[in-house]
């Protein structure tokens, strides 16, 4: 009796639970658990004449997983990311590997195991042996053998392999392999909420190709909820609830709603022109790393690209890039934003992130050490081949060059005399380029901020990078949970470098934006308008919030809540004033 | 080395009759095998060995190394 009256009030009670928002959106709905069938099988001896049947049903099995995946990977190119085609082709790759079929052959053969066993035993050594790799690659190849051993295991236990839904859900799973949710594009998913999985899990992946709502890395989530019981998601604050009650699912209902809505509606206002209420001009640049976010760039009709992060072209691969790959993806951008600018960053990244091999370096303190235009000095090579590539993009002129992580002038000077030794090189190779580019650096050290003055005079413009400036402000690494409370670009220090920096761009006539992620936050915009910016470049996603921010502003009140903003001495006053603000105004953009 | 490269080695490999083998650290896997060589897990400078044994060894060993050479140097 005492059970059961404990039972009920769990059951009935709201779990809130906080995971990884891996796909924005908001959803309420019924949750299928997917079911994990237990897949570790015994190890199980079977007689001398029993073997060759072992063997019969191990390779039906891989023929039968070998036709489900020829099937379905023409399915996925296209419609998906190509990392998906590519682990399924791998798995593939490793079905027809006839030296790794023997080995658990022989090991039916020889040491008289069953066929699962044997394929168990096989596929876990392999899959150990990935995990652990020190390269993230290979590391992450032990999910593939692992997706692969479940899938044939199941092909020989005759279960289906795909998940099969009665009516719309919300999946719910320990983890989804990239065979598990391959086939739901075709049937009604409400969302994913997964207990493993990082922003960039093949979860996350599939659930923003298929624009629904993922919260990934909820511990304990397949075990608190029920199958069938409607759950509350919420995948743009990476929250669910279980067990909602009446009013939170109507809440959330509505919010859903709002925000269906409001995407809708803040997409097509991001098509016109964005000015503040007295119809003062703010340029709203886009921040991206890849050309098929061009697409995104176009949709909500972003002034141009704020930032283009170099470093997507060079990791994730054996080799550097030749000049000639980069110039076509530097002319590509380049020539579909034109008649708009675009600032082409250098690449910003610790020499072990390209070269893991090549370069064995162990850093006390990488964040201090031998990253971006460090290492791009120390390998000249390698940094004029992209100068070269970029200058080769600009026949249109509109491509600006911006420097990371300057700390001092020297290295300002260096970097012109290698642009100098790349426009020799173009003119002696005979090849066509665009001169007279505009060089930038990123403000996001303390020394350049305090030498702004100094600085504005030797470069062409200032792009200020808040993420960096306020971990090196702060002294606070914001990937350490231990201390990542401390991080914020509302601390008041961090503001008056902001003005400082600002201030001195402007007496000496260059333009000042910026890109961090200061400039894509609703809270910061109405006190980026009054320190006086013109322009600033946040992320595709966020601008169609940001342009509506803007038109819905006076300078007025903006200029009034700065002025009080500067006399607070604490990030918390800073904060909590903002959210003020913001509230009142924008009540109905707080679902976002 | 990756998953393509991986495949380019146990193509060129898979021409020859000779048993041919590629180590790295003390470990040997079959180069005939697309996941033995992937766990040899094997990356840009990586230094590996190749071993042939049968008819065409010469001619195995030359082409291995050439891929492999053209694979990793390839700018």
């Amino acid at each position: 009796m005492e059970n059961f009256a404990i039972k009920k009030s769990v059951i009935n009670n709201e779990v809130i639970l906080e995971g990884i928002p891996a796909s924005p959106g908001i959803i309420t709905g019924p949750c299928f658990k997917y079911h994990e069938i237990s897949l570790s099988p015994e190890p199980r001896i079977v007689t001398k004449s029993k073997l060759e049947f072992e063997i019969k049903r191990f390779r039906r099995g891989v023929k039968k997983t070998l036709q489900f995946l020829r099937k379905t990977i023409p399915d996925t190119s296209g419609s998906y990311s190509e990392q998906l085609t590519e682990i399924l082709s791998l798995q593939q790759a490793f079905l027809e590997d006839e030296i790794f079929l023997k080995e658990i052959e022989d090991k039916i053969k020889n040491e008289h195991y069953d066929a699962l066993y044997a394929i168990y035993a096989v596929f876990q050594k392999k899959k150990e042996h990935f995990l652990q790799q020190t390269n993230e690659y290979f590391r992450e190849r032990a999910f593939d053998i692992q997706s692969l051993k479940r899938m044939l295991i199941k092909n020989i236990l005759g279960k289906k392999i795909e998940i099969r839904l009665r009516k719309p859900s919300i999946v719910i799973a320990d983890i989804l392999s990239p065979s598990d949710t391959v086939k739901l594009h075709q049937q009604s998913v409400l969302g994913f909420a997964t207990s493993t999985g990082g922003k960039n899990s093949h979860t996350a992946i599939v659930a923003r190709a298929l624009g629904v709502p993922a919260v990934v890395g909820l511990e304990r989530i397949t075990d608190l909820v029920q199958h069938g019981r409607v759950i509350a998601l919420d995948g743009s604050h990476g929250r669910v609830i279980i067990n909602p009650r009446k009013e939170t699912i109507i809440k959330y209902q509505n919010q859903q709603k709002i925000h269906l809505h409001l995407e809708k509606e803040l997409l097509r206002e991001s098509s016109t022109v964005t000015t503040t209420k007295e119809g003062k001009r703010i340029l709203i640049q886009a921040n991206i790393e890849f050309e098929k976010e061009l697409t995104n760039v176009k949709n909500v009709e972003a002034d141009g690209i704020g930032l283009f992060r170099t470093e997507g072209i060079f990791i994730n691969r054996e080799t550097l890039p030749t000049e000639d790959e980069q110039f076509e993806v530097y002319s590509k951008i380049a020539c579909e934003i034109y008649p708009q600018k675009c600032v082409i960053r250098t690449l910003d990244i610790g020499g072990d992130k390209i070269m893991p091999n090549l370069i064995n370096v162990h850093e006390q303190n990488p964040y201090l050490g031998w990253r971006a235009i460090r290492f791009c000095l120390d390998h000249r090579d390698c940094f004029v081949s992209q100068i070269k590539a970029i200058l080769r993009a600009n026949l249109k002129g509109n491509i600006q060059i911006l420097l990371p992580l300057i700390s001092s002038l020297e290295e300002v000077f260096q970097v012109r005399e290698l642009m100098k030794e790349a426009r020799q090189i173009l003119v002696n190779e005979g090849r066509s380029f665009g001169d007279g580019i505009q060089l930038g650096i990123m403000v996001e050290l303390p020394s350049v901020v305090f030498l702004a003055d100094v600085f504005a005079r030797e470069v062409d413009f200032f792009s200020i990078g808040t993420n960096d400036l306020v971990q090196y402000d702060l002294a606070v690494d914001r990937g350490n949970e231990k201390v990542a409370y401390l991080y914020s670009h509302f601390h008041p220090s961090v503001i008056r470098m902001i003005k400082h920096t600002l201030d001195a761009g402007n007496s000496a006539r260059i333009p000042v934006s910026m890109c961090g992620e200061m400039a894509g936050d609703p809270l910061a915009i109405p006190l980026l308008l009054a320190m006086g910016f013109e322009c600033i470049s946040a992320s595709p996603a966020i601008i169609p919030e940001i342009k509506k921010i803007i038109r819905e502003v006076d300078m007025g009140e903006c200029q009034k809540l700065y002025n009080k903003v500067t006399e607070l001495k604490t990030t918390k006053e800073v904060t909590a004033l903002l959210q003020g603000f913001f509230k009142e105004k924008f009540r109905e953009l707080e679902v976002l | 080395m990756h998953a393509r490269p991986a495949a380019l080695i146990v193509k060129t490999a898979s021409k020859f009759q000779s048993d041919i083998h590629i180590s790295k650290d003390g470990m040997q896997v079959n180069a005939k095998s697309i996941l033995g060589v992937m766990t040899l897990a094997a990356e840009f400078g990586s230094e590996i060995e190749v071993i042939a044994n049968g008819v065409d060894e010469t001619d195995a060993i030359s082409a291995m190394e050439e891929i492999i050479e053209s694979k990793f140097n390839e700018e």
